[in-house]
């Protein structure tokens, strides 16, 4: 073996030994999933289910209403997501194609509230859903969020780059502002519209203390609430709390495997353009 | 102008007076189930700052983010370096090391109490089979701190990684070829020519991190809610406590404040330390 293919080998390996590491408990979490509550507690543990099972997945589904918990984070996600989509690509627009007084200031305020740790926001927004009387609704799951300084910036970002002689064109055959907007900037920027969705969709699927504090409903709840809610059975229901996780983690994984050239590509792209 | 307009209306209302009324909140006794808001100048400051408790929060935080952020960027960057010089296989595992990164973190974050789990989890189970003993994890204090950071570094490393990883493709080859010829062997090449031609990105990942781990709740919340004892009890994770388990607003926004002050100053002495070097 010459010096170079045994390099090859050794790092094939390596990556290899980490790639197990991340992926066991991922297939761990879904094999049990299918296991009896018996099968998980005895010792020595079994890898693979001796007597799989879907029982756990319909305590899940009838006992915590994980069903309604998934229907609720799904629509939520997608409602949030369309929307802060749309408002950071008309802000990221507007900072990027038009100037106006005091437009400095104001994209400075937008990426300095970047910085700001939740904590010292999450206080005094929690009295002002008390004072708006938006607790309990998702209402202030949404309105709060309708903005997104890092959706701002990234479009910005992208806008810039876009070809101007496009924009001026279409201002000359006599095209609306947000014509343009709509039929011209928008098109052309969905590479990086996509690469924000998928991120604002996780982040919302993800979300945890924010709905944790403001949905008192049990019908209101969200994934991860439920996934706080199945910590409670720890003790008792380990079946569950497996079935709950991978019903959380799964579709996720799948959606990512499917489109994981965009996720990475857009990933990778928010760094860069820093 | 209404977009312009409905920005700074936005970011007026739910961001700039959140901060602020945060700020004035700090020096009152606020208590908003009791609808109490009554002055009380530094009282909240000064009996945090002659508190154990908080000194005890905050070195656990920063001990957090240190090590988290370290070994985020450090592993990182290795794994980065490696698949960049594999020939085959590196979408692969591009793939696979982002993979716990787009999983949703509070379901992470259950997994790994079991992974944890003394009794029935994989960690145990792993060290069996390799004839160690086995240990309490998230039951002991002196690891239920190091257990967390260890599931945030497998769960976040393979963002750091994906930076690094588009980082290295840019770096010229003509810069490489010129310092081989020069007779650089493979660690001069790699400190002469790779790091400082990734320092953006390197910046990048330590900076986000940073502030990213300064305010890490999720994780905590689901795995250890402090404990055992206070040894897993951050800053944060205080904060959380004053307000919504005790609903102490104004004990919570004081110790937000110094938070965001810590935050501020670590990130700035990052900066300029990065300037510098």
């Amino acid at each position: 073996m010459t010096a170079h293919v045994r390099t090859q080998v050794a790092l094939l390996l390596v990556l290899s030994l980490g790639a197990v590491v991340i992926l066991v408990p991922f297939a761990w979490m879904v094999l049990s999933s299918f296991k009896p509550n018996v099968e998980l507690v005895q010792l020595p543990p079994s890898f693979f289910p001796e007597e799989p099972t879907f029982a756990n997945f319909v305590r899940v589904w009838t006992e915590i209403a994980f069903g309604r918990y998934m229907w609720n984070s799904l629509w939520l996600a997608t409602v949030r997501t369309l929307l802060v989509l749309y408002t950071s690509a008309l802000a990221g627009y507007l900072f990027a194609v038009y100037d106006f007084r005091g437009k400095r200031l104001l994209f400075g305020l937008v990426l300095a509230t970047m910085m700001v740790p939740w904590p010292v926001t999450i206080i005094a927004q929690y009295q002002q859903m008390l004072w708006f009387g938006w607790v309990g609704s998702y209402v202030a799951l949404i309105v709060p969020t309708l903005m997104n300084s890092f959706g701002i910036f990234m479009m910005r970002q992208f806008m810039a780059g876009l070809p101007r002689e496009l924009i001026d064109a279409a201002r000359v055959d006599g095209a609306s502002e947000i014509g343009i907007f709509h039929r011209i900037v928008l098109p052309l920027s969905r590479a990086a519209v996509s690469a924000l969705g998928i991120f604002l969709f996780l982040w919302s699927w993800d979300d945890f203390l924010w709905p944790y504090l403001m949905l008192l409903d049990d019908a209101d709840y969200v994934l991860p609430i439920g996934i706080a809610l199945l910590q409670g059975r720890y003790e008792v229901d380990f079946g569950a709390v497996f079935a709950g996780m991978s019903l959380t983690i799964v579709p996720v994984v799948i959606v990512y495997v499917f489109l994981q050239r965009s996720f990475i590509e857009g990933i990778a792209f928010s760094g860069i353009k820093e | 102008m209404p977009v312009a307009i409905g920005v700074l209306a936005f970011y007026l209302t739910f961001m700039v007076f959140p901060i602020a009324y945060s700020l004035v909140g700090s020096f009152f006794d606020w208590r908003p189930l009791q609808g109490r808001f009554d002055f009380h100048g530094l009282k909240h400051y000064r009996e945090l700052l002659s508190d154990p408790a908080f000194y005890r929060g905050m070195r656990i935080n920063l001990t957090f983010m240190a090590g988290v952020v370290i070994a985020r960027t450090v592993i990182g960057l290795a794994i980065a370096l490696a698949i960049a010089s594999l020939r085959f296989g590196v979408q692969f595992f591009r793939t696979v090391y982002f993979l716990p990164v787009v999983a949703p973190m509070i379901a992470i974050s259950l997994l790994w109490t079991w992974i944890y789990d003394p009794n029935y989890g994989l960690a145990n189970q792993a060290l069996t089979l390799i004839g160690l003993p086995t240990l309490r994890w998230l039951r002991d204090p002196d690891l239920a701190l190091l257990g967390i950071m260890v599931m945030t570094v497998w769960k976040e490393v393979g963002y750091a990684v994906v930076i690094f990883l588009a980082a290295l493709a840019g770096v010229p080859r003509s810069l490489y070829e010129a310092a081989t010829i020069d007779g650089a062997n493979a660690w001069n090449r790699f400190v002469h020519v790779t790091l400082p031609s990734i320092r953006p990105a390197t910046a990048f990942i330590v900076v986000t991190s940073i502030i990213t781990y300064l305010q890490t709740f999720g994780q905590i919340f689901i795995m250890t809610r402090g404990g055992p004892g206070t040894s897993t009890t951050t800053t944060v994770y205080q904060i959380y406590d004053e307000a919504f388990v005790l609903f102490d607003f104004g004990t919570a926004a004081a110790l937000s404040m110094l938070l965001f002050v810590v935050v501020g100053v670590v990130t700035i002495v990052t900066f300029v330390f990065g300037r510098r070097s």
